[in-house]
């Protein structure tokens, strides 16, 4: 998880003690449009194609 | 400056010197004499010629022995025998005192440090003390302690009373048991308090919104907690 938020300009997360709680806020961010993926050229080999960066 | 009054010039005339009375006549008249006689021993104070007895000077060898000059560090003691120490290592060498502290193992570093710098004599230290679930347990029998001595023994007995009446003899507050320290002890340095605090440590699961990666995951803050680190404008929010 460390690569996931390091060195990216903007990054978000939030932490929960619950997984649902977790869920709910990542699909209702989701929903809003306010989820993206910051990629640098050569991301993809590290953490994989873009199409399965977002859950 | 030394005024020397001579009522005879016989000792003056059995020494060579260039103040020779046969190269510098000496005048007969007793008071001229004793003016002559100061003039020389300005004169010789002056120059160095030791045409007077002289007073012993001092050598080498005597100013290593010689005492040193009076000042704040050299104060005369009444006792010369006990050269002059620090009260604390005095105190500690002659009358040492066993005191029981619990140190954390990361703090006892820095504690070493800090009493080696004030001289003062490292902490002994006796064992690390093990969690209070991994603390071993008293069987129904009882385990053989003190070199084979029950802990129900008349010896254990003493040897735990001397203990607990040396913590306390000095008229020092007693040592806290360690069973009664309740609250959470944290680790120091930046960020270690948010590292292991309980409010993080509830924290398992993370919703990463913009990242290399979006989604839940679950981790510890530990591995998360570098992420920061490089991260500009990062906006962190807990429930």
């Amino acid at each position: 998880m460390f690569p996931l938020v390091s060195n990216i300009l903007g990054a978000r997360y939030k932490g929960f003690a619950t997984l649902d709680a977790a869920k709910d806020y990542y699909f209702a961010a989701k929903s809003v449009g306010k989820v993206w993926i910051v990629r640098d050229p050569g991301d993809d080999q590290v953490f994989g194609p873009e199409s399965e960066a977002i859950q | 400056m030394a005024v020397c009054l001579f009522s005879d010039f016989s000792d003056l005339n059995s020494t060579v010197s260039p103040f020779h009375p046969k190269t510098w006549p000496l005048p007969k008249d007793h008071k001229v004499g004793l003016l002559f006689a100061s003039l020389l021993s300005v004169l010789t104070t002056l120059i160095g010629t030791p045409y007077f007895p002289k007073l012993p000077r001092q050598t080498a060898a005597a100013t290593a022995t010689s005492p040193l000059p009076l000042n704040f560090c050299t104060k005369p003691n009444n006792s010369q025998t006990n050269p002059p120490t620090l009260n604390t290592t005095s105190r500690f060498n002659a009358n040492p005192q066993l005191l029981a502290v619990y140190v954390e193992r990361d703090h006892l570093a820095n504690i070493q440090n800090a009493l080696c710098h004030f001289g003062l004599p490292p902490l002994l230290v006796l064992e690390d003390m093990p969690n209070d679930s991994a603390s071993p347990q008293l069987g129904s029998q009882g385990d053989m302690d003190l070199d084979g001595q029950s802990p129900q023994s008349s010896k254990y007995l003493e040897l735990t009373e001397s203990f607990s009446a040396l913590s306390t003899s000095a008229g020092l507050a007693p040592v806290t048991p360690f069973t009664t320290r309740t609250g959470p002890i944290f680790t120091s340095g930046p960020g270690s308090s948010l590292l292991v605090s309980p409010k993080n440590k509830a924290e398992k699961y993370y919703a990463i919104i913009v990242g290399k990666c979006t989604g839940v995951y679950w981790n510890e803050w530990l591995v998360l907690l570098p992420l920061m680190y490089c991260v500009a404008n990062l906006n962190i929010s807990s429930v």
